[in-house]
């Protein structure tokens, strides 16, 4: 109905707004508004700043409601709400389609992943700046080492809660899973048309937070240090809200998708291994993501009010001790999914079944429960030793259902037919690197070794072994495995090889590098050092830019393969999933009729179907 | 969704004259993106530049100086030879006590392990100046050094006047604030000034500014 | 059948080698000891080392194995016959084993090494150690020997400074507050003690007593090797990088020496 209308030749043509100019147009008027209220009519502090802790908290939170009504919350979720439809606009076609609201899951998923991306680089960025000032052992590059570790907090929450926790679920999750599945569309496509305007919102509040003064406390913004910094780190709650409430409106939509959109046929036994994937971690997200919220909204009234809550006068390690309890289950959020796309790509290019599928599943729903048990032992050095050893014993423990990723990928490649291609290869170069993210973690589970690693390089080569190792190269391997998906064009082989080698290469030498320079007595968030320590950072440094290079070669070969790459046809790995039968780049429905599930997805000892679509099945037989 | 993929597929050529404009939404975004880049990297700068081109204003009589963490504002200023002044200096930080040293020509350093930290300034801006204390509320200490202090408050516990207890520096409590009274005396030139509290650290992390010191 | 012996040869014959390294590198894996709760720590880091090795090797060896011995023919295609699809006695062993393994760990290192720690910090062992107050603060760190009158240890240079006599239990009582403004109470934040050499570091939190017991075993300096340093290892505030200070691990006498330099110093 309303085409009808706009597309009558008398009606007066008037160019609406692009929906991110007016989203940009009314946060700044929430801003400005609310702002100027708060600061300078009813709490106005001596001298009269323009910016105050409430006006800008405050400020913030209108003008995060702005840009969301702005880009098109306002047409498509507000009116709609009070039975007003026809003030939506026409829908745009083409790359519009991608900066403004979309309720078609493919435009989301792509919108989730271009922001994670964005997201990678500007942290990444701000990764190669800090390699750059740690070649000298003295402040050169950065006027003071409040700015160093204000970017230390910068790259490490922008890749955590807008690259390591939604790459793999808001991006591949909202693409993939209704493919998957059988269905033509998420359950509440409305949920994720908005939510994945709260990251980019969430990006470049963390990123502009210097703007209100420095913060120092890492991604952590842990009390009660961030009580004694600067305003910056009111940026970093509030950023890290809008991010959070994304992930958390994801998970529940694809919970819901995967309860009750799965096609006839589609058991809980057939159920692929990257919705069980997205399955825990959104069960994770539901669990563990308000919990940090109302963390940081704690902490927030800590400065606001002031509240003592976590201040010295307060318990201290309470905010720490609930910030793990989220974060150590956070660490699953993002590898999980990576572990169940192992499971999908590794069983098509070995051309043999699943082995072992229902442990794959127990594993990674062992993990799901095991985490939250385990958080404490982010806190060897500051809780009591009796308080250790539980939490050492559970950690221990996660390893075993962790390992059963690896048992199954394993015995599915074992006597198989290996084709070795860019993504097999990068899920290989994953397996090496979580490998070793994992084996060192042992080193970190036991507290008597863990009290002398601890807040040293060792740990920051830990966790990058586990999260860039385990996600960030299995996002390449899913990049590349399911880049016909996108755009019906694949990848050049060379330069697929060229780019897993190179960031292979530039990783492994950047971070095992920290493992050495950890334990001769680097400790974290230094970027004045003592000066012996300077031929290993200079070293890390140079394959840090090495892997930096490599990673942007890796996105400029994905973006020309989507472009101009080799065509392909629909199933170009011969792979039995559903989401091979469903439409290729392009926004038509994924099934025109519903497909019919008749067999596990991952049987390669044959060449039969797993899904059939049931009307061509009929027209087959008759003719 | 049903609604939405009618509107896709009924997309005719008229409906893309409807279709919001590239041209506004690649200027608009990157001047944006832009301009708040420019702001984030090159504040300093800007500012910096800024009072070249408009001229900074001489300060007389009343004057504010605020001090953040870890910056003042203003963190530039300039004086004229023999004008009455009177400097409020207000705390800011909620957590924080900070001072205002003025002096130059270089530092004193604390030799450190692996670093020297800048101490204070060699030359003490407030040697043999008249100093009146207007004001004073949360004071934490006032070193007094080698001006000369009449308190027009109360003698509080606050006020150092031992030799050797460094530079002259009122430090605020968080929140507090002192004002001086004191006429610009006969040093023209570049001066800085900074915050040394901390183990030194304040002016290690850009707690410093200049005041430029016009001849009379 | 021979693709598993083949894996087993390959996987037993680089395992040994691997066990090789560790033995030949392993005892530097510290780089530096200086006190016998490190060697406590490079012990226990040495044999899971040991029994890591093996695992390691398997997982990296399947990794080469599997792509180059089972390298496919022919394009896309499908292995004739039935293919496993579980193994009972590989998946009953791998389970096992990470089973077993996981709880020998639990045991030992980590419960043996506890129990260690457990026994040192026993009032009833401490009753003749060297007790050293440690006061962070940002971003400074002060050093008191109550049972020596010394409030606030410091070189001729003014810096603070930490002077251990070598072979006897040192007991540090660690408190963060800040000594000179005490009002301010949020000035006070977590800091970390952490002397590299001495292979063990503790947190120092607000409104907390801690305690850290090391006994120094090599008579050393900072200048000797600067993992012999007092660093604040928890991120607190922009002053964080240079929150350090010299130690000193001397003999008994020059200890007392020393106490008596402070002394007269009148610190």
């Amino acid at each position: 109905m309303a085409t009808a209308v706009s597309t009558s030749p008398e009606y007066p043509v008037k160019r609406p707004m692009p929906p991110v100019i007016r989203g940009l147009l009314w946060a700044a008027i929430g801003f400005l508004v609310v702002n100027v209220f708060i600061s300078y009519v009813i709490d106005p502090l001596k001298g009269n700043p323009f910016i105050t802790q409430p006006s800008v908290v405050l400020g913030w939170t209108a003008g995060l409601i702005g840009w969301l009504l702005g880009v098109g919350g306002w047409e498509e979720i507000i009116l709609p709400a009070f039975g007003i439809m026809n003030k939506r606009p026409v829908t745009a076609t083409g790359w519009r389609q991608y900066f403004g609201l979309s309720l078609h899951h493919k435009v989301v998923g792509i919108q989730y992943l271009v922001s994670s991306t964005g997201g990678f680089f500007i942290a990444g960025l701000a990764a190669m700046l800090m390699r750059l000032e740690l070649m000298s052992p003295h402040m050169w590059l950065f006027p003071d080492p409040g700015q160093y570790l204000m970017t230390v907090g910068i790259h490490g929450t922008i890749m955590m809660f807008s690259v390591g926790t939604v790459a793999l679920v808001g991006g591949m999750g909202n693409f993939l899973i209704p493919q998957m599945i059988g269905s033509n569309s998420s359950a509440f496509p409305k949920i994720s048309s908005i939510s994945v305007w709260l990251v980019p919102a969430g990006i470049l509040t963390v990123a502009f937070s210097p703007l209100l003064g420095q913060w120092t406390t890492g991604w952590r913004g842990y009390e009660p240090l961030a009580q004694n910094d600067a305003n910056g780190i009111l940026f970093y709650y509030l950023g890290v809200f809008a991010l959070t409430t994304s992930s958390l409106l994801v998970s529940l939509n694809l919970t819901a998708t995967i309860l009750f959109k799965r096609a006839k046929g589609l058991t809980w036994n057939r159920l692929p291994m990257f919705a069980w994937g997205m399955l825990v971690v959104s069960l994770l997200n539901i669990i563990w993501l308000p919990e940090i919220q109302m963390t940081f909204v704690m902490a927030l009234l800590d400065r606001l009010v002031p509240f003592p809550f976590f201040t010295a006068v307060g318990s201290p390690l309470t905010y720490l001790e609930i910030f793990w309890l989220f974060g150590h289950p956070e660490v699953y959020i993002i590898v999980l999914p990576a572990l169940t796309i192992w499971m999908e790509i590794i069983p098509v290019m070995v051309r043999k079944p699943l082995f072992a599928r229902e442990w794959g599943v127990i594993g990674v729903i062992f993990v799901m429960m095991l985490s939250g048990f385990v958080w404490a032992h982010h806190m060897f050095t500051n809780i009591t030793l009796q308080e250790e050893l539980p939490f050492s014993f559970f950690t221990e423990m996660i390893s075993i259902p962790t390992g059963f990723a690896y048992m199954v990928v394993i015995g599915t490649m074992w006597r198989s037919n290996f084709k070795l291609t860019v993504p097999s290869l990068l899920v290989l170069m994953s397996m090496f690197n979580f490998l070793i993210g994992g084996l060192t973690g042992v080193f970190n589970a036991d507290p008597v070794v863990d009290l002398q690693l601890h807040d040293t390089f060792w740990v920051v080569g830990h966790f990058h072994f586990t999260i860039i190792g385990g996600m960030v190269f299995t996002w390449l391997a899913a990049m590349y495995y399911w880049l016909p998906k996108f755009s019906g064009r694949t990848y050049n082989s060379k330069l697929g090889v060229l780019g897993a080698i190179w960031v292979f290469v530039g990783f492994d030498g950047a971070f095992s590098l920290m493992f050495l320079v950890g334990m001769e007595g680097m400790n974290r968030w230094v970027p004045i050092y003592p000066p012996y320590l300077q031929p290993l950072n200079i070293a890390i440094s140079i394959f840090a830019f090495i892997l930096g290079a490599g990673f942007l070669f890796n996105l400029l070969h994905i973006w020309w393969a989507m472009r101009s790459g080799k065509k392909v046809e629909q199933n170009p790995w011969k792979s039995k999933s559903l989401e091979w039968m469903a439409t290729s780049a392009s926004l038509d429905d994924n099934f025109k009729e519903e497909p019919l599930v008749v067999a596990s997805f991952y049987e390669y000892d044959d060449d039969k179907p797993a899904a059939i679509i049931p009307q061509q099945e009929v027209a087959a037989s008759l003719s | 969704m049903s609604d939405q993929k009618q509107d896709g597929q009924n997309a005719n050529p008229a409906a893309g004259e409807t279709n919001w404009s590239r041209r506004q939404f690649l200027i608009g975004s990157v001047g944006v993106l832009v301009g708040a880049t420019a702001a984030l990297f090159e504040s300093s700068n800007i500012s910096k530049a800024a009072s070249l081109i408009v001229g900074t204003q001489v300060d007389s009589g009343a004057t504010s100086v605020y001090q953040n963490d870890y910056y003042y504002i203003p963190d530039q200023m300039t004086w004229r030879v023999g004008t009455p002044m009177i400097v409020n200096l207000q705390n800011m930080s909620p957590v924080h006590f900070h001072e205002w040293m003025i002096g130059r020509g270089g530092f004193n350093t604390a030799p450190n392990v692996y670093t020297d930290l800048d101490v204070q300034f060699n030359e003490d801006f407030w040697d043999g100046v008249h100093v009146t204390i207007l004001e004073a509320n949360g004071v934490d200490n006032l070193a007094v050094n080698k001006a000369i202090v009449k308190l027009d408050v109360p003698k509080g516990p606050w006020l150092v006047t031992q030799p050797g207890s460094g530079n002259f520096s009122p430090t605020m409590r968080p929140g507090g604030n002192i004002k001086l009274q004191f006429t610009v005396p006969n040093k023209p030139g570049i001066w800085q000034y900074g915050c040394f509290v901390q183990g030194f650290v304040h002016y290690l992390d850009g707690m410093k500014g200049t005041i430029n010191i016009l001849p009379a | 059948m021979i693709d598993l012996l083949l894996f087993l040869v390959f996987w037993i014959i680089l395992s040994i080698l691997g066990e090789i390294g560790v033995s030949v590198w392993g005892p530097h894996f510290y780089y530096y000891t200086a006190s016998t709760q490190a060697l406590e720590g490079l012990n226990a880091s040495l044999f899971l080392f040991r029994v890591l090795t093996p695992i390691f090797v398997f997982v990296v060896l399947m990794i080469i194995f599997v792509p180059t011995r089972f390298k496919a023919k022919r394009d896309g295609s499908i292995i004739p016959g039935k293919r496993a699809r579980t193994n009972r006695a590989y998946v009953g062993i791998w389970i096992t084993v990470s089973i077993v393994i996981n709880l020998l760990f639990f045991l030992h290192p980590t419960t043996s090494a506890a129990e260690e720690q457990f026994n040192q910090l026993q009032p009833a062992a401490n009753t003749h150690d060297l007790i050293v107050d440690v006061t962070a603060r940002q971003w400074e760190w002060r050093f008191g020997y109550p049972q020596y009158g010394v409030n606030a240890a410091v070189d001729p240079a003014g810096n603070d400074v930490l002077y251990l006599p070598v072979g006897k239990k040192v007991e540090f009582v660690l408190r963060s507050y800040d000594f000179n403004h005490p009002y301010d109470m949020g000035l006070d934040v977590i800091h970390g003690f952490w002397i590299p050499a001495f292979g063990e570091k503790e947190d120092v939190i607000p409104g907390e007593t801690r305690y850290e017991v090391i006994t120094p075993n090599v008579i050393t300096s900072t200048e000797v090797n600067p993992m012999v340093r007092v660093q604040c290892s928890e991120v607190c505030g922009p002053g964080h990088p240079v929150m350090y200070a010299a130690v000193h691990v001397v003999s008994m006498k020059d200890f007392l020496q020393w106490v008596h330099a402070q002394h007269k110093a009148g610190n």
